[in-house]
């Protein structure tokens, strides 16, 4: 999958999205990441390790108090940002010419 | 890239396609606002226009409801800022999210200016949601509440 579809696949849940909110304001603990939320030690563990795998955060400090932080690199996807802009345009503009061509050809030609 | 297709862009939050048509700018105008037009060309193959209402008039609201391949139902909003007939449209842009909130808001204007048998289309796409990769805090927020507003598109 590639980097975009896998930040957003990660982001497809609520407290994942909380985290790296909270994160945007910059790093924190374990504890500091887990405490807004009412669920299980485990629960939020996997939470984080899904937001490491699709590489939306990094982890520092040590392995008994690691330090979470916000990675900027899958969001650097301005192309792809754009592209899902240009290809919404490109994609709409294609069928909008179709549609022109298909309009001037009943008229006999021209519009 | 299409024949006769350009696009640019000239800032991270933005993107400019011209692009030539074999019809009047006053035609290109009718297809672009009138409900029963849009739905024969608005969004790329696989998104169909199955809602479109516009209210034509500055000032006016119109939605586009899409429908995705697997059913999911991707709802834009916009409102006209600048109606020309027959030579422009400006306008908001906002992907709703699942809870009924829009996303981010940018603009685009569309002008129709004739050239040689057809005409050719300028359109503007401002304000875009940009790399904002240099910095945290603002930054990411923009972000985040673009994706919001996609991803929760994507499960409605």
């Amino acid at each position: 999958m590639d980097e975009l579809s896998q930040a957003f696949t990660a982001l497809a849940d609520p407290t994942r999205r909380a985290i790296v909110a909270r994160l945007s304001e910059g790093p924190a603990s374990f504890t500091e990441l887990a405490t807004p939320f009412d669920m299980s030690r485990p629960a939020v563990v996997k939470h984080i390790k899904a937001l490491e795998k699709a590489g939306l955060i990094d982890r520092a400090g040590t392995k008994a108090r690691p330090v979470y932080s916000l990675n900027a690199a899958p969001m650097r996807a301005p192309r792809d940002w754009l592209n899902g802009y240009a290809e919404f345009w490109e994609g709409s503009l294609d069928r909008l010419d179709a549609y022109v061509r298909e309009i001037v050809d009943a008229k006999g030609g021209k519009a | 890239m299409k024949d006769g297709q350009i696009l640019e862009h000239p800032t991270a939050d933005s993107l400019i396609i011209k692009r030539w048509f074999p019809a009047p700018p006053s035609l290109l105008y009718r297809l672009w606002t009138e409900p029963e037009h849009l739905a024969r060309w608005w969004g790329p193959v696989g998104l169909n226009p199955d809602r479109v209402v516009t209210d034509r008039r500055p000032g006016g609201a119109w939605e586009i409801d899409l429908t995705g391949r697997d059913g999911a139902v991707y709802r834009l909003r916009g409102r006209y800022l600048e109606l020309e007939e027959g030579a422009r449209v400006v306008s908001t842009w906002a992907w709703m999210g699942a809870d009924g909130t829009p996303g981010v808001e940018s603009r685009y204007d569309a002008a129709f200016v004739a050239e040689g048998d057809g005409a050719r289309l300028t359109l503007t796409h401002t304000g875009l949601p940009a790399d904002q990769a240099a910095s945290h805090g603002q930054g990411w927020t923009a972000c985040l509440d673009s994706l919001d507003a996609e991803v929760s598109a994507t499960r409605s």
